[in-house]
This record gives C-alpha cells, structure tokens and sequence, in this order.
C-alpha cells in the first residue's frame, strides 16, 4: 500500500519505507495529514494550534536534505502532533489552560528537540485535559464515537492517531494519560519506566508521577520513537544514565517460554464483561503463541488511588502555588477544587503516601519476580460518553477519575515500563486495551510481547468511521 | 484520629490562613475529598513499619 490517498493508515516504519523508495515525499505526506486536519478536525476536535506552514517548511527541508543522502532517522520526514504541554519554540503551549493563554516558549522541550532532530515534521499540537489532570480531554471527541470522550489526559494524541490525523504523538501519564486514551481511542502507546524519558520543558502535573512517552498505532512505531526520546538528559535530573537499546531490535515475534504474570486480585475487580472476556481472548492468544500464564497476586494495592490523590494534589498545587492565587478564576471549576484541596493536604498524609509507595513498588518488583511480564486490562470498562460524570459496573459505581486510574496508576506509583495495545472492541464498537506491564528499564520485553501479540491479532488494522 | 471529620468551616479557616479564594461551594467537596484521602492514606501507613523508609528513587533494577 503505497497510494498516498490512503497513506495516512500506513505505520511509521511503512510510511517511511514510501518516502525511501519515492512512492510519496514527505512533502506530499504532509499536505495530505493538513488536508485530513482540515476536513476532520472539525468534528473531532483534537488539535489546538496546526502549524501548517512550519509542517510545509519542515517536511521540504526534510526532502531536500534525504534526496541529498542525509537520512536522520526512520522519522524523518514523517508528519506527527504534539500534546500541548511539551514546550514547543515560538509556538502557544497552553496546557489546556487560560493561565497560560499567552505562554509562547522559548526553546523545545527536550523530547520534541530529539524529535525535531530525528527529522519528525510536527503537525500541530494536540489536546490535554487541563494541566493533564483529569481524563475527558475537553472539547476533543472519541473517534470511534463522537458521543464519547477520547479519556485523558492526553485525549488529543489518541483521538487524532485514530482518525489518522497523524502517525504517532506524544503523550505524557500521571495515572494513566497515555494508556488510558490510547485504549479508549483503539492505538498504542507506552509509558516508559519512570526516568527513562526526559521531562524537561513538559508542564508538570506531578514530579514524582509524571511519565513521557509515545503513542502510535503499532508497536514498532513505539519503538521507532522510544529510540529517539528516551536517554539521559542534563536538564531533568530524574533521567537516569541507562542504556537505551535498539528497540525495534526485541520485537521477533517470539514469545515462546516467556511468563506472563496473570493477577488474581484487584485488576480481576469489577471489570466490565466486554473488557474482561477481550482480556481473557488475548491471553488464550499469548498462550497460542507458546508463553505461559502463570497467576500472581500483587499485594499492596488496597487504598493505591488515594495514595496516587495525595502525592499528585499536593504537587500539583506546589507547581501552581502563585497562579492560583493570582488568577484562580482562569482554571477550570475541576482542576482549581483539586489544587485547593491539595492545598490544604497535610504534610504527613503526603508522606505516608510516599512511604506507601515504596511498598507498592516492592510488591510489584515481588510479583514480577518470576515472570517476564504481568498483564492487565488497561481500563475496567470502555470510554464513557460526554457528560456522564459516574461509570457503574455491576453494584460498582465510581467517578470518571476513579475508573480511568483505577488500574493504571498504580503502575504511576511503581514507575514501571507499561504499554497498551488494542485487543479487542465493545458490542457498542469502543475499544479495549491490554496492558502489559514489565520490570523498572525492561522496555524491549514489553514491546516485544507487544508486538507478538499484534503480529497475531487485527485489532490494530481497524479505523475508525470518522476516517473515512 | 483518622475518623474525625474535616469540616467545610475547618477548611473555609485554613483557606483565609492560606491567603486562598476559594470558589463559591467548594468547602463541602474540599472537607469530603481530604477527609477519605487522609483516612485511607493513614489506614494504609499504619500497616507499614514506623521506620519504612521514604524514597522515590527508582532504581535500574528491582
């Protein structure tokens, strides 16, 4: 499939292949993602700024400096977007918000610098729920129905991977806001291991949770990118110095003898029939492929989203301590409740969240400790419609937060490498994740199991209808 | 200690002493959020050592 009409549904890796060997440039790549903005966009909502002639400029640079013999990387010259809390320079990076309505950068964040570098073209900027705290992504929609939000907080990277708007984008995770969407909007993405990948020039929502990564959608394209944003990096000292692998290099294909760790507990509670039986399918799929299921329980998780509350209301309110104060009238009704009551959070009860944490982290190193992965629905239940601000699950009713985080932060709190692929879709047609989640700097085996499974599965070749 | 309540007006005195403008009616949600976050966090502490360490280091293998 080399047509560029249908170019938009190709990975990273094939799109690249096309500009290789002359199919399309990245020029015509381009004008082609402009051209689907600009016709889509409008219903779909996931872009707050498009860069159109930068993206132009880019990508003819781009092509001049390939048909030259330069070759950056496989990103080089392939259209993509970025979640509007990295820095991006002379462009208005909002973070959502209207306390920064006027916020024009004056250098790119790290990960955007490596992109630029690896020769990406960037499209735009794309939603984030308020500051990346919360998970409707306002005003942007599900692309698999416009009905329902695209989850959060990086709802504008997954709505607009979906709907082919773009190739891959960038999101970042506090308790879930690159899982979550990327399993609400059927893609792919990763949250690297806490450290893996810089956060210099990102806004913060909460040091110590904060996570960037990538989201695309395949698990090659993730690799691709986590090859370029992750390392070391002077300007975040939570960075650490180990090596970063060729990822692409750990997706074989083969499984076979692999551990996949199976909760018996809390990620078995109260999950939506659709969920778990796509769950329960994927894992007869892995086992097909020769690993072995192998059941573990994961102490420590009673209380793990009031912990994750605590530690991210209290950082979050110390980063806007001063706006709050002077503007609170420009934050959101939600956004400004949570900063006023992390305000008010006692010293002792962030303390003890942390302390508590080291637990969590030591329970989840226990579990991993026979296996190679452990594996997870991504969320308990499918994207919930605009509005709705309750899920009900069986007698399980729980706010929009609550359901969203509930199996994604505890791996926030662990700062464990986590990924979530496509595997399988509601009745209503809403998309299911699995996540798979692996040891502190093991990336490669959570791509790779990643990878097998969409090797062995179609979930991923599925769009949406508002992609035409 | 934990079952006490935090109350609307405990909160609306600690926002004057915090130099914060609370928006109309968050008193209620404010009291009601950080009285279940300080009990569960405090439930779950307590089941920790008193010397469990504090640490939010991550280290490049468990």
């Amino acid at each position: 499939m080399s047509q560029l009409s249908t170019a938009w549904k190709l990975s990273i890796a094939e799109a690249a292949a096309g500009i290789s060997n002359n199919s399309f440039s990245s020029s015509a790549l381009t004008r082609m993602m402009l051209d689907r903005i600009a016709a889509i966009d409008p219903k779909l909502l996931a872009y707050v700024t498009v860069l159109k002639d930068d993206a132009l400029k880019a990508a003819a640079a781009a092509d001049k400096e390939m048909a030259s013999g330069t070759y950056r990387s496989p990103l080089h010259g392939i259209p993509i977007a970025i979640k509007d809390i990295f820095d991006t320079k002379g462009v208005r990076t909002m973070a959502g918000s209207r306390v920064r309505a006027n916020y024009v950068p004056e250098r790119d964040c790290t990960v955007v610098r490596k992109l630029r570098e690896a020769g990406a073209v960037i499209l735009g900027k794309v939603t984030t729920h308020e500051f990346a705290f919360g998970f409707d992504s306002r005003p942007t929609r599900n692309a698999w129905n416009l009905d329902h939000i695209p989850s959060g907080s990086s709802g504008g990277s997954g709505a607009a991977i979906a709907a082919g708007l773009c190739f891959a984008a960038t999101g970042s995770d506090t308790g879930g806001s690159i899982r979550a969407p990327a399993a609400a909007n059927g893609i792919a993405g990763i949250k690297p291991t806490y450290g893996r990948v810089s956060k210099a020039g990102v806004a913060v929502l909460s040091w110590s949770l904060d996570h960037a990564g990538p989201m695309a959608r395949t698990v090659r394209d993730l690799a691709i990118l986590l090859n370029i944003m992750a390392g070391r990096d002077d300007l975040d000292p939570h960075t650490k110095d180990v090596p970063v692998p060729d990822y692409t290099a750990s997706l074989t294909g083969d499984i076979s003898g692999m551990r996949l760790g199976v909760p018996t507990n809390y990620f078995t509670d109260d999950v939506a029939p659709a969920a778990a039986d796509a769950f329960a399918k994927a894992l007869e799929r892995l086992e097909s492929l020769g690993a072995r299921a192998v059941p573990v329980d994961i102490a420590e998780l009673d209380g793990v989203l009031d912990c994750m509350l605590a530690i991210a209301m209290s950082e979050a309110s110390t980063y806007h301590q001063a706006s709050l104060r002077a503007n609170p009238d420009l934050f959101e009704d939600e956004t400004r409740l949570l900063l006023e009551a992390g305000e008010m959070m006692l010293a002792t009860t962030y303390i003890n969240a942390q302390r508590a944490r080291v637990a969590i982290k030591a329970a989840f190193r226990e579990a991993l400790g026979g296996v190679d992965v452990i594996l997870t629905p991504t969320q308990p239940t499918t994207a919930l419609k605009i509005g709705q601000s309750m899920s009900r699950i069986g007698a399980r009713e729980e706010s929009v937060f609550a359901v969203s985080a509930r199996f994604c932060a505890p791996l926030n709190l662990s700062g464990l490498p986590v990924a979530s692929v496509p595997c399988g879709f509601s009745p209503e047609k809403m998309p299911i994740g699995l996540q798979i989640i692996g040891k502190p700097f093991d990336e490669a085996t959570v791509l790779r199991v990643a990878d097998a499974f969409e090797r062995n599965t179609e979930w991923h070749t599925n769009y949406p209808p508002i992609a035409g | 200690m934990t079952e006490k309540k935090i109350e609307p007006n405990d909160v609306e005195q600690l926002a004057k002493f915090l130099d914060l403008k609370l928006k109309q009616d968050d008193s209620q949600s404010i009291a009601s959020m950080l009285t279940d976050i300080r009990a569960s966090v405090y439930r779950k502490a307590s089941a920790l050592k008193q010397d469990a360490p504090l640490s939010i280091v991550f280290e490049a293998r468990p």
